[in-house]
């Protein structure tokens, strides 16, 4: 198994460094190839504007989508298997409502800015604030009923109820709102790579990392968690404290991701499963970082098929997620039988 | 000016001959015998003068084959013909409107028929203060959200119109239609020239009863903004021009044929789009707007926030803004419609809008002039 | 030989407390678990065996008393500790269905290994030999999903070896299984028990196997409490008549099993020359409805069966005297004459 998980990891790296050429050289402009080969190599080319967009847009938002799709697979990775629940995902923990409703009050009843008395946070930036605190707080409102209720489903029952009350507020929101401000927001909900500058890319990018790291930390008691939590808890897992740890890994690595980006529906939920498919185990040494791999390798794909309409547009990236991520899952439920895993 | 001269004498001639018969009346056929007014700029609307009513016909702006809806003005005073042609019939003048949008309420504010208005919709962006003080009195009511009014309310007033504005596929506009009330549908917004809209002020000024100052406000609209289209014309040097801001993964921008584009177009500047044929909006991506416009010498944005818009904020909404030539150079111009009536006044005042325009294009054609709409950004 | 208990339990109170209120499944128990022994702990449905055995593995507390884990109050143990010393198998349903064999038994070191669970070479050799001990490294590459009930439990048992714990318990772990399977099972860890000297106890509802290879007997019951003792000194000291509190239910002390009592007012006269005939002649007759007593309780007009082999059944009753040679027509012969009546 250790092998078959190198074979995948190599292949899709390959995968990745691919995709993130592609995306590169496509893009709503026609830049030829050997331009963004001098671009890259640090050369003069015809058009200023080329090297402005291969810097500041290109690469940026393929960093972005490589990161975000890591990031959103480890996360539905990790709760599929702590709340021993195949079709949960990033979301189902009200984590992306909570961000939404950050988003909500910034951009429909803030009027898309934060200001208080002593310094105003303008646009881009206060939503990307709204969306954190948001989800921050939500998350740790799960946390505070995790320390009360002991039993898995009851958590995850507890958190699809707090995203539909989120739900209910953005619904409230947006019907006393401009509709200015219901636009803006509707266009915020269909995701969007694009948003991370390259200045603040470290900051996201760090983020994203220490995210991913604590995942990588927990893969010894999510394999026990595979038992069930009795057995678990015999093999010296504590229970509480692993729930706790992965909670705060989930919610850091959706909180970003959602800020940043806007809720991105499907990935999470799906690439587990593609992994899973591939690789034929339940085994979390290879199956979290090949998750990771597909993950990032999802994202740059979707990433480039939302430019493909080329000068007349771009396609919304929550349009072209599901397109993908859907036919995976109906795939997994109707072969549920043959699937190893699920017996 | 000879135009309205005619108009003028057929208007009074008609009242008198209506007011001389006095109630009898012979059934006259739409075309046969109708007096056209002529419009010159705007494509959706006609108007047609009889005996004893007006026809207003509405086009279908999103499929001109079809009629939106056709509008027979009465006069109040008078009896109600036995022959009518098909359409709706509003008794004009209106006294007790319900008002949707406030670019019309302040139109007629223009016009001086305030007190026709009965009730308006999302009173909090409407900007007149003669609308909130009479709202305060009870003499307007406020009929709450556009989108969902309070039907109650409405009732309430008996009203003799609502005006809105039509959406495409709308689909109806809900229970009002059921209130036997005339829905006038305000396509204006449609037209895709600025002074084919603004010229819908002459069909607004004959529902109201304020034909006299609806005409020659177009009038004096008109000869504004042809004369300093006119001015314009000469200059030999036209600078080119980017719009609006990135929302999320798109980036809006007018069409190539759309109201925006014209003016730019009659302000003397080059709109990176020109070519383009759309009359509506455009979704593109940053990189196609960078493309096209990273060279551009303005740009014009508009937003809406409490805090006027600086670079700064521009740079940290999203930095590769600053890798606009406009940007570097400081030659981005704002306005911010939170705290500038602009969207309430320009479509019925084009020669306002004009005027700012060409002052950022060609400043030294109009040196007295201050900047009514736009500002400079701030850093 | 007095050899140190692993677990010891005085005046133990078992059960569950929600907030405030406490439900007593048991009280005042005493007793001791040794190592080199297989326990079997038995009693109806209800009786409170499951509750044990989660107190016993620090699963829930203890309501009152003391329970000593290998001198030591069990409730001093941290996880870590309790890790190494307790070992459990259960009928629990897991998502390790895509973990192969090998890749389960493994996880049985996770007490023992380092930050990511890296497995060193006595890992793996451990490894190798417990599953050689179960009796599934032929299997150790297949996938948990595809064994059978009883390949998984003995998966799960090699589990527990991995962990090195003095201590392994185990949940009816021959629920599901055909008797194969069952024997094997209870074999294998009686074999345990004693070569690697481990304490071991299980429940089960599998008395007949239970009695075969038990070394003590844990007798459970709401009447009687906790009794504890070897094996033949429980049965032939009559234990196992109370440990199911219903009348219709006899222990059979010349075969060990259980059966259904007869209340019939049907007699018949049964004569055989050897036990084994004796033994299933009343089997058959009693399930249908006649009570068997012997040629000297014989009494006058009651029917009469002598038996010389399984082919020689002769039959006789005041009207007829037939003779069959087989059982199922002696059966039909009697239902007919039931019938009759």
């Amino acid at each position: 198994m250790k092998s078959k998980g190198l074979k995948y990891g190599i292949a899709l790296t390959f995968i990745i460094l691919v995709l993130l050429g592609a995306n590169l050289l496509f893009g709503s402009v026609h830049i030829p190839a050997n331009a963004v080969w001098s671009i890259l190599t640090g050369h003069a080319v015809e058009k200023a504007s080329w090297s402005f967009i291969i810097w500041e847009s290109r690469i940026p938002q393929a960093l972005t989508a490589l990161l975000c799709g890591a990031a959103l697979a480890a996360s539905g990775l990790m709760l599929q298997t702590a709340f021993n629940n195949p079709l949960a995902g990033p979301s189902i923990l009200g984590i992306n409502s909570g961000a939404s409703l950050g988003v909500a009050l910034v951009m429909l009843a803030g009027g898309g800015t934060i200001a208080t008395g002593v310094f105003s946070l303008s646009g881009f930036f206060s939503v990307i604030l709204g969306a954190f605190i948001g989800s921050m707080i939500i998350m740790g409102v799960i946390l505070f009923f995790s320390t009360l209720i002991k039993s898995n489903i009851m958590l995850l029952i507890t958190g699809i109820m707090i995203g539909y009350i989120t739900s209910s507020a953005i619904s409230l929101l947006n019907f006393f709102a401009t509709a200015e401000g219901v636009h803006s927001y509707i266009i915020w909900g269909m995701g969007n790579f694009g948003g991370v500058s390259l200045h603040q890319l470290p900051y996201f990018a760090g983020i994203c990392v220490a995210g991913l790291l604590f995942s990588i930390l927990l893969i010894k008691p999510l394999n026990a968690l595979l038992l069930g939590t009795r057995y678990a808890e015999n093999l010296g897992v504590n229970i509480r404290r692993t729930r706790n740890l992965l909670l705060i890994a989930t919610g850091l690595l959706t909180s970003v991701t959602t800020a940043f980006c806007g809720p991105i529906a499907f990935i999470g939920l799906a690439m587990p499963h593609v992994s899973r498919l591939m690789l034929g185990t339940s085994n979390h040494n290879s199956l979290l970082p090949v998750t990771l791999l597909t993950g990032g390798a999802i994202a740059l794909l979707c990433n480039l098929i939302c430019v493909l309409p080329g000068e007349s547009g771009v396609i919304p990236l929550n349009a072209v997620t599901p397109i993908l991520g859907a036919p995976v899952i109906i795939y997994v439920i109707v072969n549920q039988r043959k699937i190893q895993y699920f017996n | 000016m000879m135009r309205h001269i005619s108009l003028f004498t057929s208007l009074i001639f008609s009242v008198l001959l209506l007011s001389a018969c006095g109630g009898k009346s012979k059934t006259t056929s739409v075309s046969a015998h109708g007096d056209t007014i002529t419009l010159h700029y705007a494509n959706n609307l006609s108007l047609v003068r009889h005996k004893e009513y007006t026809v207003a016909q509405l086009k279908n702006p999103w499929d001109t084959t079809k009629i939106l809806h056709t509008y027979i003005l009465i006069d109040k005073q008078l009896p109600l013909p036995k022959e009518l042609p098909g359409g709706t019939i509003i008794r004009t003048p209106l006294s007790k409107a319900v008002v949707y949008s406030s670019v019309h309420c302040s139109l007629l504010e223009q016009l001086g028929a305030i007190k026709s208005i009965a009730g308006v919709c999302d009173l909090k962006y409407i900007n007149l203060p003669e609308i909130h003080d009479a709202c305060q009195e009870g003499e307007i009511a406020d009929i709450g959200d556009g989108l969902n009014p309070d039907i109650e309310k409405i009732i309430d007033l008996h009203p003799d119109a609502i005006l809105l504005s039509p959406f495409e596929n709308s689909g109806g506009y809900g229970r009002i239609e059921k209130l036997n009330v005339p829905i006038v549908e305000c396509a204006d917004y449609m037209e895709t020239s600025a002074l084919g809209r603004a010229e819908w002020m002459r069909f607004y000024g004959l529902l109201f009863g304020k034909t006299k100052a609806a005409d020659s406000l177009f009038t004096r609209v008109e000869e504004n903004y042809n004369t300093l289209k006119e001015r314009v014309k000469q200059e030999k040097d036209r600078p080119t021009v980017m719009a609006d801001l990135k929302t999320s993964s798109t980036w809006y921008t007018p069409g190539g044929r759309s109201t925006v584009a014209g003016l730019y177009a009659d302000a003397g500047a080059d709109y990176i789009f020109k070519e383009d044929v759309h009359s509506g909006s455009l979704p593109l991506s940053f990189e196609a707007i960078l493309e096209k416009g990273q060279q551009a010498d303005f740009w014009l944005i508009k937003y809406n926030q409490a805090k006027d818009k600086t670079y700064k904020e521009l740079e940290s909404d999203y930095a590769p803004y600053s890798g606009f030539q406009a940007f570097k150079a400081r030659h981005i111009y704002g306005c911010n419609t939170y705290t500038v009536p602009f969207y309430e006044e320009s479509p019925f005042h084009p020669d306002w809008y004009l005027e700012d325009l060409i002052k950022i294009f060609h400043p030294s054609l109009l040196k007295a002039h201050q900047l009514r709409y736009f500002t400079k950004l701030a850093d | 030989m007095e050899k140190s208990p692993v677990i010891l339990a005085n005046d133990l109170g078992i059960g569950y407390r929600m907030n405030k209120r406490e439900k007593r499944v048991h009280s005042h128990l005493s007793f001791q678990l040794y190592a080199g022994e297989l326990t079997c702990l038995l009693g109806a449905n209800g009786t409170g065996k499951s509750t044990m055995l989660r107190t016993l593995s620090a699963s829930q507390p203890p309501l009152e008393g003391e329970l000593l884990l290998q001198n030591r109050p069990l409730s001093e143990y941290s996880e870590k500790e309790r890790s190494r010393t307790i070992g459990i198998v259960l009928t629990d349903k897991t998502q390790a269905g895509g973990l192969t064999v090998y890749e389960l038994v493994a996880l049985g070191r996770q007490p023992h290994t380092g930050f990511f669970g890296r497995l060193q070479k006595n890992d793996h050799t451990l490894i190798q030999e417990a599953l050689e001990a179960v009796g599934i490294s032929h299997k150790s590459r297949a996938y948990l999903s595809e064994l059978s009930d009883g390949e998984r439990q003995k998966a799960m048992i090699a589990k527990a070896l991995v962990q090195e714990c003095p201590l392994i318990l185990l949940d009816e772990p021959t629920a599901f299984l055909d008797v194969v399977s069952r024997i094997e099972i209870m074999t294998l860890l009686h074999n345990l028990a004693l070569e690697q000297n481990k304490a071991i106890l299980l429940s089960t509802h599998d008395i007949e196997q239970a009695l075969v290879l038990a070394d003590k007997l844990w007798l459970l019951s709401k009447e009687n409490g906790l009794q504890c003792g070897v094996t033949e000194d429980m049965i032939l000291s009559h234990r196992m008549d109370d440990l199911f509190a219903r009348n219709e239910i006899l222990f059979d002390y010349a075969h060990g099993v259980y059966y259904p009592e007869v209340k019939s007012r049907r007699f018949i006269v049964v004569e055989t020359p050897n036990d084994i005939l004796l033994h299933w002649t009343t089997n058959a007759l009693n399930r249908h409805g006649y009570a068997c007593l012997s040629p000297e309780e014989q009494q006058n007009g009651l029917p009469r069966l002598k038996v010389k082999s399984q082919n020689q059944l002769l039959y006789t009753t005041n009207e007829t005297q037939k003779e069959f040679i087989s059982f199922e027509q002696l059966l039909q012969e009697i239902n007919n004459d039931t019938t009759k009546k």
